[in-house]
């Protein structure tokens, strides 16, 4: 088990001007919840992997070594870094065979919750290589207690398989009332849905999970990850309501509270509670699934800590969940299209019953249609979702500002860098600036089933 | 012997069983196990009426001792699914049919047998459900072949996917309810 209360740098750590970490892709036996044993890997040993923090301006300097089976890379999702430590296989370094060693140095930027993962194709992420990486932000304002929370789904291998040819007889497990429970149409076929066998928080399931300790008065600061690859997930702390600061690490227009969180694939949140009385509650993670319970987590005062805690019901009715557009305050009359150079439209196709296609304009990776920009560049990006599930579509490299939502603009446009595009017609245009470093930066769907099934193209920073 | 698909998703109109309901929204499978037979760590929940009375069941729902979590049950909310539970199994009653399942973790079909003690019923049917939230996987109904034995039914039922089914069996008028998971 991986424990995650995040300890404050020791001045020796702050006083330096670089941070060197070491990671080892280790395979290793892992039993997630009782009776569940799979072959897994994770990094030094641990799923998720220890959590890697820096102060924003520190540089970083990782060595990394492959000894598992699989080929790996590690990317640093969400960090605007030089194209070569992108880690992305086939497109900025070889993937590492083992034995093979790769060493990422540079300065993470932006601040904010990030991660890092696997990136070479070989379903490393649903193996277990992911973990938090943090980059304190010095304006951010001080919590009593911080928190890390990693969500995450241990597949069952075949399933994988079969998903991947669009044959899964695997149910949906999203929880009742959700949108994606509502958008179900008779005679639906699930085709590319992966059984899970846990789910688990910080890589173990309830009543192993690790406990919050907090105080009566403490101001708590929730860093919390979707690293799983497929579900999106919807998380609720029973008896609070939860204040999000920061969506994918960055500063949201407008602190604003939430009953829970929709999370998808890949997407982190900052979420604040306050402990006003004694007590014992549950952290959830809800869905349909009859494991749901597994993923929760006990938030207890010490004189409550074998208290029974206070859970959340897994149905959504009732619920005020966290949208993109509750997040935005709202719509507006139009999209600010100052200074926009370059304009790209996608449509998000495939995933028929039997099919392994989840197609971008009709193509898969490599075929798929480009972005070429040149440095300066302000870039409209639209997609379009044709198909049945939603696809969490992330960009690397860069920050971008979600602007519209199925045609709505958005009253305060959201700093991401995955984002959500819902099932069955729905729209969503991002614009960012290609003022990163040169290179070739992939753009795709988070979800890896889609992801390794082509959903996926690059922007390419034209030269001069 | 009667095969059938189960492919049509149906919208459940209404729930026949507030316990069952209660039970599905608060995910008590993930620790008594998928079929309510408990796991290394957690009890067992099929069979519970032969240990616990039913307010027994009740007080544990709604003063539960950590690590079960206080869901915040209402004494009829806990009464119902104290119901529910105690019939998991079917029951105390002595006239209950007993239900048994081939193979034993099935993954595309499963071979249902009744066993009726008493009066042997005239028909015997059944439906599978799958709960996902407001919607279920639902099957056509399923109906019963008699064997040499007439207290002994039997039938097969095809699944189009993995996951915690019911099978709801009907005769006489009378409906029992049993879990049966597949592909695991």
């Amino acid at each position: 088990m991986s424990a995650l209360a995040l300890a404050q740098l020791p001045e020796r750590v702050l006083a330096s001007d670089i941070v060197s970490y070491r990671l080892l892709a280790t395979p290793m036996r892992y039993s997630p919840a009782p009776g569940v044993v799979v072959d897994a890997i994770g990094y030094n040993g641990s799923i998720p992997g220890p959590v890697l923090r820096v102060r924003h301006g520190q540089r970083v300097r990782v060595e990394y070594v492959n000894h598992s089976s699989i080929a790996t890379t590690t990317h640093w999702h969400g960090m605007a870094l030089p194209n070569a430590m992108d880690g992305a296989a086939g497109v900025t370094q070889p993937a590492l065979l083992r034995g093979q060693r790769f060493v990422y140095e540079y300065t993470p930027d932006p601040p904010g919750t990030r991660w890092y993962h696997d990136h070479a194709g070989q379903m490393g992420v649903l193996r277990g290589l992911f973990g938090m990486f943090i980059v304190e932000d010095p304006r951010d304002e001080p919590a009593d207690v911080e928190f890390g929370v990693i969500f995450h789904d241990v597949p069952d291998f075949a399933s994988v398989q079969a998903a991947m040819s669009g044959r899964s007889h695997a149910p949906m497990i999203d929880p009742m009332d959700s949108p994606e429970m509502r958008a179900m149409k008779p005679n639906d076929k699930m085709g590319d849905e992966v059984r899970y066998l846990a789910h688990c928080i910080n890589g173990a399931t309830y009543p192993n999970t690790k406990r919050l300790a907090v105080k009566v008065g403490d101001r708590v600061r929730l860093r919390i990850l979707n690293a799983g690859a497929t579900q999106t997930r919807y998380v609720r702390l029973a008896g609070h309501r939860l204040r999000v600061t920061h969506a994918d690490g960055n500063p949201v227009p407008v602190p604003m509270e939430f009953d829970a969180l929709r999370i998808g694939v890949a997407e982190r949140y900052d979420a604040w509670f306050e402990v006003t009385k004694p007590g014992a509650w549950l952290l959830q993670g809800l869905s349909s699934d009859p494991l749901a319970f597994q993923q929760a987590m006990v938030v207890a005062t010490p004189d409550m800590e074998n208290a029974a805690p206070l859970s959340s019901s897994q149905s959504l009715e009732g619920v005020d969940y966290l949208t993109y557009e509750k997040l935005a305050r709202g719509v507006t009359s139009a999209v600010d299209e100052r200074g926009i150079t370059t304009r790209k439209a996608y449509t998000l196709g495939g995933g028929a019953w039997d099919s392994s296609r989840w197609t971008l304009n009709g193509a898969t990776w490599p075929n798929t249609p480009k972005i070429a920009v040149h440095r300066g560049d302000r870039v409209y990006v639209h997609f379009k979702n044709t198909t049945d599930m939603d696809h969490p579509m992330h960009l690397h490299g860069h920050v971008f500002r979600v602007v519209e939502i199925d045609g709505k603009p958005l009253a305060r446009p959201l700093d991401k860098d995955v984002s959500l595009v819902a099932a069955n017609g729905g729209t969503l245009a991002w614009i960012f600036d290609a003022n990163g470093f040169p290179g070739r930066w992939l753009l795709h769907c988070h979800n890896e089933i889609h992801m390794m099934d082509g959903m996926m193209t690059e922007v390419d920073y034209i030269p001069g | 012997m009667p095969f059938h698909a189960v492919l049509t998703l149906a919208i459940l109109v209404a729930d026949a069983n507030t316990g069952a309901k209660l039970v599905a929204q608060n995910g008590c499978q993930a620790c008594h196990g998928t079929t309510f037979r408990g796991t290394t760590q957690f009890p067992a929940l099929y069979g519970i009426e032969h240990r616990l009375s039913r307010a027994q069941i009740a007080a544990a729902l709604t003063s539960p001792k950590a690590p079960m979590p206080n869901y915040g049950f209402s004494t009829t909310q806990a009464s119902d699914i104290a119901d529910y539970l105690s019939g998991l199994d079917g029951g105390m009653s002595a006239d209950q049919p007993v239900v048994t399942f081939a193979p034993a973790h099935p993954v595309n079909y499963a071979d249902v047998t009744v066993r009726f003690r008493g009066a042997a019923p005239r028909k015997v049917t059944a439906v599978a459900s799958m709960s996902m939230g407001s919607m279920a996987m639902k099957s056509p109904p399923v109906t019963f072949a008699p064997t040499a034995d007439p207290h002994v039914y039997k039938a097969r039922i095809a699944f189009a996917m993995s996951g915690a089914w019911t099978i709801h069996i009907v005769y006489d008028g009378k409906t029992i309810d049993r879990p049966l998971v597949i592909g695991q």
